[in-house]
């Protein structure tokens, strides 16, 4: 740029700048007008209250610090009570209640049976014990299905054989702690127990399903019985796996 | 009235509060370059204060919105000119001397038919006529540039434009002023004398 271009730039800007600002511009005074505006949509505060508005922040910050708090601790030890809808029952649960009421109708049998099956027993066995262990025996041979049927904690213990009774007479009197009988209607002579107070119990668990046919279960267990074995054995229940098999003592 | 970007921040964290002294102090800071950055761009007085008086309202009203890494003016111009804009589309610019003077309240007052009121009427007429010459863009950065002092960057940024442009509308906008300002027979004589200096 030669001298004189520069000149005459010079001149432009000097010319440009003093004639916009030759102009002076005065500005009426809006700040009464926008400030009311102002204030109408947005309202301004008493310096006394916003010196109070870092308190009511900080009291609010604490408030908000101890809620979340208290909801850590309660969420840490009582979840449950924290619980406002209620969870969906775990398959657990549902298998559960689902148990619970196809048992109530068997539970009701199991009670008629363990009814019938004690008066009966009862009333047999002290009767005729001897009778009723050979009337079991021959039952227990029975090919025909049957169904053991849980007895009461009542205690029964059968009396001891005579060797005639049992086997034709070739084993020893053995304890024949078992019931077979039909689930519906159990009959007196296919009970194989006889009460005798004072004697330890055996406890045969419930069990009121069908288990194993009388002959599967109980023949070999009576044949077995034929054979003498050791008064103070252990008599193995004849029910379930699960069955109190505490010795019977004499 | 010029404020330091510290001294600016704690205005406005004042006038967020709620300190209605912090936004008078805005107001009375900025009003005047506004008008009459608004009054050169539209031409019409009471489409300047209305401008003004929004753009006012809108700032204090959002301030809470505003970034601290612009100056409060440049947003506040930014606001005042879309709304300028908005204006626009219902009014043409009218750079009529009688209006502007008219606004003011002088060209009524007649003890400013004097001499000297006949030269102030005649330049204002010149400058309107002069400014009417140039593009929107020319005009709006020679008022920034030689009427408010804006810096080159600060425009651009007001504008979203490199500087480079910038300089390039603000020399060819020069141009166009100058003869624009030639051409105007009662203009015609400072610019000689400004010339022959």
């Amino acid at each position: 740029m030669n001298p004189k271009s520069r000149r005459n730039k010079l001149a432009e800007i000097r010319l440009v700048a003093d004639s916009l600002r030759s102009e002076p511009i005065d500005a009426p005074d809006f700040t009464a007008s926008i400030l009311s505006r102002v204030d109408a949509e947005r309202a301004f505060l008493a310096p006394s209250v916003r010196r109070t508005i870092p308190w009511v922040r900080l009291g609010l910050l604490g408030g908000v610090s101890m809620l979340a708090l208290s909801a850590a601790l309660v969420l840490r030890y009582a979840p449950a009570s924290a619980d406002l809808v209620e969870r969906p029952a775990p398959l657990a649960a549902v298998v559960r209640t689902f148990k619970q009421q196809a048992d109530a109708p068997l539970e009701s049998f199991r009670q008629s049976v363990r009814q019938t099956v004690e008066e009966t027993v009862q009333s047999v066995a002290l009767a005729e014990p001897s009778r009723v262990l050979s009337a079991a025996a021959a039952a227990a041979r029975l090919p025909e299905p049957a169904a053991f049927v849980r007895l009461s904690p009542a205690t029964f213990h059968a009396e001891p054989a005579p060797p005639t009774s049992l086997a034709g007479g070739a084993g020893e009197p053995v304890f024949v702690g078992l019931a077979a009988a039909a689930p519906a209607a159990p009959r007196a002579e296919n009970l194989l127990l006889a009460e005798r107070p004072g004697v330890p119990a055996l406890s045969v668990v419930a069990s009121a399903r069908p288990l194993l046919s009388a002959e599967t279960f109980l023949g070999p267990r009576l044949e077995s019985s034929v054979v003498p074995p050791p008064r103070s054995a252990a008599f193995p229940a004849l029910l379930d796996s699960g069955l109190d098999e505490r010795p019977i003592v004499k | 009235m010029t404020m330091t970007r510290a001294e600016e921040r704690r205005l406005i964290e004042r006038a967020i509060a709620g300190d209605r002294a912090a936004a008078a102090e805005f107001i009375k800071a900025h009003q005047a370059s506004l008008y009459a950055y608004m009054l050169r761009m539209s031409g019409r007085p009471e489409i300047a204060e209305d401008i003004v008086q929004d753009a006012f309202v809108r700032a204090l009203t959002n301030l809470h919105r505003f970034d601290f890494k612009f100056r409060f003016s440049t947003w506040l111009f930014t606001i005042a000119k879309r709304l300028y804009v908005n204006a626009m589309q219902k009014h043409k610019p009218a750079y009529d001397s009688d209006i502007v003077g008219a606004a003011q309240g002088k060209l009524d007052a007649p003890e400013l038919r004097t001499i000297d009121g006949e030269v102030a009427i005649n330049a204002k007429v010149a400058i309107d006529f002069a400014l009417a010459q140039l593009s929107e863009d020319q005009r709006e950065i020679v008022v920034l540039f030689h009427q408010l002092d804006w810096s080159i960057a600060q425009i651009a940024e007001h504008m979203d434009m490199p500087e480079g442009t910038i300089k390039s509308h603000l020399h060819r906008g020069r141009q166009r002023m100058k003869a624009a300002l030639l051409s105007h027979n009662q203009y015609s004589r400072h610019v000689a004398e400004v010339w022959a200096d």
